[in-house]
């Protein structure tokens, strides 16, 4: 017997559950104020009462809160929310819109049921899951890290991200995080090393993790041949715009090279042989 | 003067009795149990990690459930009754009190509560009822 009443604890949903000892709380109500049996269906009625109101005086109060812009509950919340659900029946003082919520009289009510009511502790201690017991809820099934989470958070949303080290929460070497990658490849191209990549295997300059500013200004005047940028042509090869600013060696040599072809198709233009829809928008 | 005064010295009379209200509920221990009424005020997206204001809940539920039953229980003394006033022999057995549909029905109307059974067809008239009153 005592085994089949556990295997149907075990069977009780939490709704379930927290009902029934709603029930055995309300049924000890009735029997202190005189009441000696009572009929299934009016304990089970009176029973899914009180747990409406419950619920209805937390959602209350939670909704209040809400609209104040707090998401913690106060007593003014739960004062605001008894007047709202005794309104329809009406209380002293329920007239007095701009009467403190502190001196509301159900307060005072509370407080003189309190002193006249006898005490009236639960019949029996409550067997609550702990925390600890609860199977761990995790979308990976070699997930080694455990998330315990409360029942009253859905299992279908997602859990929360793992917070800890990478040795704790022992990730793989190619699990690492984009951040910490790319943290390395800068370290690896401030000292200056070449990183060979396995397809192509040919050297490829890493741009240092610290550069000099460059300031360039885009000029649209339009010389013969050249295109986009104000660059003067000279025979010495230094092709700088009136504007120019380059420091960094590697776009001085892209523009010298740009101002060469650009030369070139100003020749093939003058000759009558160059066409609109072949330039070569590739700059700097 | 002397009237805000007053005012002001009632009003903090009023917070130090709620204070004290507060802590009292400390010591009283509501038949709802904290777990049960944390579980139904997380339900219904209640956040409050002060102890007070979940008895403070869980008092305002039992007085709720006290007063139905109070009223049930006196419609069940009034129509017991009157019963009694027709057959006074059967008095000592009538004593017991019983939480009847009849009676928490007729409670819940005056809180706006609409509690009825459905009405059912049954083979004879003295189907489903007492087994007193069969014997008529």
């Amino acid at each position: 017997m005592e085994a089949k009443t556990l295997d149907d604890r075990q069977s009780l949903s939490q709704s379930q559950f927290s009902f029934t000892i709603t029930r055995v709380a309300v049924a000890q109500i009735s029997h202190s104020l005189g009441f000696r049996s009572s009929q299934s269906s009016a304990l089970e009625a009176l029973t899914r009462l009180a747990t409406l109101y419950l619920q209805t005086l937390s959602k209350y109060a939670a909704s209040r809160a809400a609209s104040c812009g707090r998401t913690r509950c106060n007593i003014l919340d739960i004062s605001a929310a008894l007047e709202d659900i005794q309104s329809p029946l009406g209380f002293l003082g329920a007239s007095a819109f701009s009467q403190n919520l502190l001196r509301s009289s159900l307060l005072k009510q509370l407080r003189q049921f309190v002193n006249r009511t006898r005490e009236l502790p639960f019949a029996k201690p409550i067997a609550c899951r702990r925390r600890e017991n609860l199977a761990p809820v995790s979308w990976k099934s070699d997930s080694s890290v455990n998330a315990i989470r409360g029942a009253e958070i859905p299992k279908w949303l997602p859990e929360f991200p793992t917070v800890g080290t990478e040795e704790e929460l022992k990730i793989d070497s190619e699990e690492r995080y984009w951040e910490r990658r790319r943290k390395d490849e800068c370290k690896a191209a401030d000292r200056g090393k070449e990183v060979e990549t396995s397809s192509n295997m040919e050297k490829e300059k890493v741009l240092p993790w610290r550069r000099e500013r460059v300031k360039f200004k885009v000029g649209m005047k339009k010389t013969k041949g050249n295109v986009g940028m104000d660059l003067k042509s000279r025979e010495d090869g230094d092709y700088r715009g009136k504007s120019a600013n380059l420091d960094n060696r590697d776009c001085r040599r892209r523009i010298s090279e740009l101002g060469k072809e650009n030369q070139s198709r100003g020749n093939a233009i003058e000759n009558g042989m160059w066409k609109f829809s072949q330039i070569d928008h590739d700059g700097c | 003067m002397n009237h805000v005064q007053q005012q002001s010295d009632g009003r903090k009379d009023e917070e130090s009795a709620l204070t004290e209200f507060l802590a009292s509920l400390m010591d009283y221990t509501p038949t709802f149990p904290d777990e049960l009424v944390e579980h139904y005020m997380a339900k219904s997206g209640f956040q409050c990690p002060d102890v007070r204001l979940i008895r403070l809940v869980a008092v305002a539920t039992q007085k709720f459930v006290s007063e139905v039953a109070t009223d049930a229980l006196q419609h069940c003394k009034a129509r017991q009754s009157a019963v009694v006033k027709d057959k006074r022999d059967k008095q000592g057995k009538d004593k017991r009190l019983i939480l009847t549909m009849e009676d928490l029905s007729k409670a819940l109307r005056e809180y706006g509560v609409n509690l009825k059974h459905p009405e059912y067809f049954a083979e004879s008239p003295s189907t489903g009822m007492d087994p007193a009153s069969r014997d008529e």
